[in-house]
């Protein structure tokens, strides 16, 4: 939870207005959160079938009898 | 809901045919629509896990823009799982099991559609997901919304789904239903030209038969009993990203993600992934998970009988694991943005289960 307060703390003092000229780089793929949906949910499904968690980010994700 | 779930439980035949049609349907009518770049993409994962469990998982998926303000997608997904142990669910607690040692396979086949559609500052997205195996099948609609604010630099995001399933394990007389509402709410926040942050809450409320139908417990006396869990789970977590550019053109992402369910068990997930350009056309991802847990409350190393709930599950016990990982990206010539991708992967718990994972991805977009 500290973890949590520390980003929030940083989060709310950093936050500024980027104009849409100014979003170059913000735009490369590789800066987006969700541009390995497909890698990312594989990657999901495995872990939450030998783990006890789920979830922070997105709903969806059937279910299975790996659990 | 009974009513509400008799819509979902099709034969298991015409749910495979409506399924395969509508996604083929969906494919074929997609190209004379094709406005911009659309993806079409074959990812095979495979997993080699000790003790005693293969995993091969390919998934086909498609991806279509059909205008500046729609995009459909669809997915089909299959997870072929062999154990050398007793059922599936050996890796869960191989000691506690009884029956033979045999080898057993189970396939699972997921087929996934959706659509999302952008107006003004708002996105809607829906979608449709099928999960179906031997002992356990799963229907899930889902929707979302997302708006803009401040220029597009802050995004709320807020998404439903609801999961009908059916639980039918080797050790069950009867199939029994589960329920599952899914929430999430996420606030995407841009904070520099070159940083971007995420806070996301998702909460799950679980109903009904919460167990496999895989699992039996060995108690003190030698009697052997089937697991039995609480019928309900209310699980939470919270978690936060953020993504850095700096000037080596390096892409830092960080991640953190904490846990908890009424069944008493908490974790906490950091994960750090580092993108790296080595050159115009190769791409070298760097990735590092750490995780840790405690166990669920009624989780015991042996059983009596007299207790409440009886569970044998290696996944609510408490353990921490780690994930090591590389994957290279390589966009060919003359083929646009379409890129190959090779990943390898190292996953350990200090429970004893670990194991090897690789993928291969063929992603041509076009």
């Amino acid at each position: 939870m500290k973890v949590i307060i520390l980003f929030l703390t940083l989060f709310i003092s950093a936050c500024t207005t980027v104009q849409p000229f100014q979003r170059e780089t913000l735009s490369k793929p590789e800066m987006q959160f969700d541009m390995e949906k497909v890698e990312i949910g594989a990657r999901e499904h495995f872990l939450n079938s030998l783990e006890g968690s789920t979830g922070g980010f997105g709903v969806g994700g059937g279910g299975c009898g790996c659990n | 809901m009974a009513a509400t779930r008799s819509m979902f439980v099709l034969s298991k035949f015409r749910r495979r045919r409506y399924s395969i049609t509508g996604i083929v349907i969906l494919l074929l009518s997609m190209q004379w629509t094709a406005f911009a770049d659309s993806t079409v993409g074959l990812m095979t994962h495979y997993y080699s896990l000790t003790p005693g469990l293969t995993i091969t998982k390919p998934i086909l998926s498609y991806e279509n823009i059909l205008s500046l303000q729609t995009t459909v997608n669809a997915k089909f997904t299959v997870d072929r799982v062999e154990t050398n142990y007793d059922g599936i669910d050996s890796i869960s607690g191989a000691s506690q099991f009884t029956g033979d040692l045999e080898s057993s396979v189970d396939t699972r086949q997921e087929y996934v559609a959706g659509i999302s559609h952008i107006k003004g500052d708002w996105t809607f997205n829906a979608g449709y997901l099928q999960s179906i195996e031997k002992d356990y099948e799963s229907f899930s609609p889902s929707i979302g919304l997302s708006k803009d604010f401040n220029r597009r630099n802050t995004t709320l995001s807020m998404g439903y789904a609801h999961n009908f399933d059916t639980v039918n394990g080797r050790f069950m007389e009867n199939k029994k239903s589960k329920d599952v509402d899914n929430y999430s709410l996420a606030l995407t926040q841009v904070l520099s030209p070159t940083s971007i942050m995420q806070l996301g809450y998702t909460l799950q409320n679980n109903k009904g038969y919460l167990s496999t139908g895989n699992r039996q417990i060995v108690l003190e006396n030698n009697l052997i009993f089937d697991e039995f869990l609480p019928s309900n789970r209310i699980r939470q977590a919270v978690g936060i990203r953020y993504a850095h550019w700096l000037a080596t053109q390096t892409a830092l992402h960080f991640g953190y993600r904490f846990y908890q369910d009424d069944w008493a068990l908490s974790s906490n997930t950091i994960e750090v992934k580092a993108y790296q350009k080595l050159s115009k056309r190769l791409q070298l991802r760097g990735e590092i998970r750490f995780y840790e847990q405690n166990s669920a409350d009624f989780l015991k190393s042996s059983y009596t009988g007299m207790e409440q709930y009886l569970t044998s599950s290696s996944s609510l016990k408490a353990f921490t694991s780690r994930l090591y990982g590389l994957k290279l990206g390589y966009t060919p010539r003359y083929l646009g943005r379409s890129q190959f991708q090779v990943k390898y992967e190292r996953y350990s718990q200090n429970s004893g289960l670990e194991g090897d994972i690789f993928m291969f991805t063929a992603e041509l977009v076009y």
